[in-house]
C-alpha cells in the first residue's frame, strides 16, 4: 500500500509502498476515503511530541472496511465507517472508575510513537474504536467527527448547557467553531463567538452564531455583558488557552455559570481580577477542563451530524489528493487563509 | 429590652434598654434564647466591614422561642422553638428562581445589612420566610452552629455532589473546616486529610475524625496526599483559607477528574498564579480538573441541615463552644477573635 512516511524531523514526508498492516484478531483494517489533518500533527512535525521515526502520522479517519480479525463481529468487509483513535487501558484507576478521557495510558493511534497513522491507503484499529458511518454523513465530514468535533463536544457535555441559556466561545478555530456547533445542537440557545480573525467571525456567523466579537476592535466582556443584561454569559467555553481570554472569559460569566477550558495553554495563566470577591467568589461559578473524548459520546455524535443537528457542511476547508499530502501540512502549519480542517482524499 | 448596640466603630458595644421593633404582618417575633458571635460581626465593630449608620444592633445567627406571630403568619405558632436564616431574598429574581438565593440580585442580611437590625437582642422582628421550626432534639447551641458554620460547608459539601466512598483533603482547619469535616463524614467521606499550619488547629481537628493531619509548614501538603492515595490524589480538595497558596495546593491535591472547593472567603486580594509555565496546563487541562467556588448556603439547605443534626448524622460533640451572657458580649468578641472556640455564644 502507499503511504506517507516521516523518516527525518523537518523534511517532507515520503510517499512510498509498504506492506498492509496485519489484522490482529480484534482489529479492523480500514481502506482509507479520507483523512484530516490535525494541530497535533504539527506539533510532532515540529518535534514538540516525541516519536520514533520512521513513522506514519494521522488519526483523522474514515473509510470502508477492508478486513476484519477473527473476533471481530460488528463489522465486515465493505461497511462504512469512521475511527476514534484514542486507545484506553481498561485497566487503570481512571478506565475502572467511568473516567477513560483522562486514562493514565491511553496512545493515540497515528500519533504516538509506535502505532501506525492514517496518512496511508490502509489504517487499522481496534473494533472498539470503529463506529459505523451511515450513508447520510460524507466520508470527508466523517474525519471531522473523529478528532475535532470529539474533543469539542466532550467538552460541550461538560458545560452542562440548558435549553435558552447564552454560550460565549472564546477562539473560532477548529476546536471553538465546533464546540460552537455542539451548542446549538441544544434548543434555543444563542452564541457569541470571540476571535480576532475576521474571517473566522464571518465563518461562525454563518454557522449560527448570534452575535460575534472581535476583542481586537471592541471590549469583549463589556459587549457581553451588554447582551445580558449585565449578569453575563450561562456557559463560557475558551478555547485558546491564552492568559488574556482565559481571565476574558472568567469575567464574562455570569452568577452560577459553568467554564470549560479546551484551550490547552503552555504558558503561564493567573487568575487575576480587579475585584475578586465580586468578579470570581460570589459568581458561585464551576469551572472544568475538557480533555480528549469518551467513547459514549460518539454514538450520539454521529447521531446528531446524520441528522443535520450539527451541521458539518462548512468544517472541510479544503479537500487535497492524498498526493498533496506535504502540500496541505505546509498550509495547515502556516495557518494559509484559516481553514477550519483540511482533509486528504483517497481514490 | 436589652440589647447590645454597636454606636461608635471601633469602641465596645454598649447594653441598653431600647423599643421593642415592631411587628410586620408576615413577621415573626423571636424571644432570642442565643445568638452566636461571629468574625463578621468583629468586622462590623472594627469599621472594616461597612455599617452604614449608627447605632445599629448586630447579630446574624440566633435562635429562640416565637412569642409572637403577625397577622399573616401561617407557619409558626408561639412557643415553637425557632432557627433564623439571616439571608433575605427576594424569592423572584433570577438566581432565586433557579434555587440559587444565596446569589439573590437584592441580597440583605438581617443584623449586616443596616435597614434589618440583628439579634444581640432579647427579641428579634424575623419574616416568617426566614425561619425553620428546632426539632427538640436539637439543642439551641447547635441550632447556631447550624446558621453559623455547618451551613457554608454543609453548602460546600454538597455543590461538591460529594458521593459515599469518596476521598477528601480540606486546607485550613478553622470553624468552617472542621465543620466541613463534619459535613464530609455525614456524607461518607471514606478518607479524610486535613492541612493546616497551627498546630493546635490541626490538635483541635483530630478531634473531629480525620484521618491524616498534615501541619504544611514542615512537610509539602500535595506530597504527602499523594503518597496517602495511591499517588493518585484525593477526589475533592476544600479551600477553606482563601489564600493563593492554599488555593493551588488543594488543585494540586485532586487526582484526574478530581474537584476542588474554593470556600475561604479573604478579606484581601487574591491572585491564583499557576507559577510555573506549564501549572495549568498540567494540573488542570491534562487531569480534566474542575475548581468549583461555593459561596454562603441555600434556602433549600436547612431543613436537610436540621433533619441530620436531628438523626445525630452530624454530631456536634467535638465542637468547643462557650456561652456567655450579653453582659460579656464584648470579651466574647475578644474571644471571637482570638479563635479558641468553635463558636461563643451569647445566652439569654
Ligand atoms: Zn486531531
Ligand atoms: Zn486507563
Ligand atoms: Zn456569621
Ligand atoms: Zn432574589
Amino acid at each position: 500500500m502507499k503511504a506517507a512516511i516521516l523518516k527525518k524531523l523537518g523534511t517532507l514526508l515520503t510517499i512510498e509502498e509498504i506492506p498492509k498492516p496485519q489484522v490482529g484478531e480484534n482489529d479492523v483494517l480500514m481502506k482509507v476515503k479520507a483523512a484530516g489533518i490535525c494541530i497535533a500533527d504539527m506539533y510532532t512535525l515540529r518535534g514538540e511530541r516525541p516519536i520514533k521515526l520512521p513513522h506514519i502520522l494521522g488519526h483523522e479517519a474514515s473509510g470502508v472496511v477492508a478486513e476484519v480479525g477473527s473476533k471481530v463481529k460488528k463489522f465486515k468487509t465493505g461497511d462504512r465507517i469512521l475511527g476514534n483513535a484514542i486507545i484506553t487501558c481498561n485497566e487503570c484507576y481512571y478506565c475502572k472508575n467511568d473516567l477513560e478521557q483522562v486514562c493514565n495510558k491511553h496512545t493515540i493511534v497515528g500519533t504516538d510513537g509506535g502505532t501506525q497513522g492514517a496518512f496511508a491507503e490502509y489504517y487499522k484499529l481496534p473494533e472498539g474504536n470503529v463506529y459505523h458511518l451511515p450513508e447520510e454523513i460524507p466520508f470527508d465530514q466523517a474525519t471531522v467527527i473523529t478528532s475535532p468535533l470529539a474533543s469539542a463536544y466532550h467538552g460541550v457535555r461538560i458545560a452542562d448547557i440548558h435549553r435558552g441559556d447564552t454560550v460565549v466561545v472564546y477562539g473560532g478555530g477548529a476546536i471553538g467553531y465546533h464546540a460552537m456547533l455542539g451548542a446549538l445542537s441544544y434548543d434555543s440557545v444563542r452564541v457569541f463567538m470571540i476571535d480576532t480573525v475576521d474571517k473566522k467571525l464571518e465563518l461562525a456567523r454563518k454557522a449560527g452564531a448570534a452575535e460575534v466579537m472581535n476583542p481586537s476592535r471592541e471590549d469583549p466582556v463589556k459587549r457581553i455583558l451588554g447582551l445580558t443584561e449585565g449578569r453575563g454569559a450561562d456557559v463560557v467555553i475558551e478555547a485558546v488557552g491564552l492568559n488574556q481570554t482565559i481571565n476574558q472569559a472568567i469575567l464574562s460569566v455570569g452568577k452560577a455559570g459553568r467554564l470549560v477550558f479546551m484551550g490547552a495553554p503552555f504558558g503561564k495563566i493567573s487568575f487575576e481580577f480587579e475585584n475578586y470577591r465580586q468578579s470570581f467568589l460570589f459568581k458561585e461559578i464551576k469551572m472544568t477542563s475538557s480533555i480528549t473524548n469518551r467513547k459514549d459520546e460518539m454514538p450520539q455524535l454521529i447521531e446528531l451530524v446524520r441528522t443535520k443537528k450539527i451541521d458539518l457542511s462548512r468544517s472541510v476547508s479544503l479537500k487535497l489528493p492524498f498526493e498533496k499530502i506535504n502540500e496541505g501540512l505546509e498550509i495547515v502549519k502556516n495557518d494559509v487563509g484559516n481553514l477550519i480542517r483540511v482533509v486528504l482524499e483517497f481514490d | 429590652m436589652k440589647a447590645a448596640v454597636l454606636k461608635t466603630l471601633k469602641e465596645p458595644l454598649v447594653i441598653e434598654d431600647v423599643p421593642l421593633p415592631t411587628l410586620g404582618p408576615k413577621n415573626v417575633l423571636m424571644k432570642v434564647k442565643q445568638c452566636g458571635i461571629c468574625i463578621t460581626d468583629i468586622k462590623m465593630v472594627s469599621g472594616v466591614r461597612p455599617t452604614g449608620n449608627l447605632p445599629f444592633i448586630i447579630g446574624h445567627e440566633g435562635v429562640g422561642i416565637v412569642e409572637d406571630v403577625g397577622k399573616e403568619v401561617t407557619h409558626f405558632k408561639t412557643g415553637e422553638r425557632v432557627l433564623m436564616d439571616p439571608l433575605l431574598s427576594c424569592g423572584m429574581c433570577l438566581n432565586c428562581s433557579f434555587g440559587r438565593d444565596n446569589m439573590c440580585e437584592s441580597r440583605r442580611l438581617i443584623g449586616i445589612t443596616n435597614e434589618t437590625p440583628g439579634v444581640y437582642a432579647e427579641y428579634g422582628v424575623i419574616p416568617e420566610r426566614n425561619l425553620y421550626k428546632l426539632p427538640d432534639e436539637v439543642s439551641f447551641s447547635d441550632g447556631v452552629l447550624i446558621n453559623s458554620l455547618l451551613s457554608p460547608a454543609f453548602h460546600g459539601v454538597k455543590r461538591m455532589d460529594f458521593k459515599a466512598s469518596e476521598t477528601a483533603c480540606v486546607y485550613g482547619l478553622g470553624s468552617i473546616g472542621t465543620m466541613t469535616i463534619l459535613a464530609l463524614k455525614a456524607f461518607g467521606a471514606s478518607q479524610i486529610i486535613g492541612v493546616d499550619i497551627n498546630e493546635q488547629a490541626l490538635k483541635n481537628a483530630e478531634k473531629f475524625g480525620l484521618d491524616y493531619v498534615i501541619n504544611s509548614k514542615k512537610e509539602d501538603p500535595v506530597k504527602r496526599i499523594r503518597e496517602l492515595t495511591g499517588g493518585k490524589g484525593v477526589d475533592v480538595a476544600f479551600e477553606v483559607v482563601g489564600n493563593h497558596e492554599t488555593i493551588l495546593q488543594a488543585i494540586y491535591s485532586t487526582r484526574h477528574g478530581g474537584r476542588t472547593c474554593i470556600l475561604g472567603v479573604p478579606f484581601y486580594h487574591v491572585v491564583i498564579d499557576f507559577k510555573d509555565a506549564l501549572g495549568f496546563f498540567h494540573e488542570l487541562s491534562e487531569k480534566e480538573a474542575s475548581i468549583i467556588i461555593a459561596w454562603g448556603y441555600t434556602r433549600q439547605e436547612f431543613p436537610m441541615m436540621l433533619n441530620m443534626v436531628k438523626k445525630r448524622l452530624i454530631d456536634f460533640s467535638p465542637c468547643r463552644t462557650k456561652v456567655i451572657p450579653l453582659e460579656e458580649v464584648n470579651e466574647g468578641i475578644k474571644w471571637t477573635g482570638e479563635g479558641k472556640y468553635t463558636r461563643v455564644i451569647i445566652e439569654f
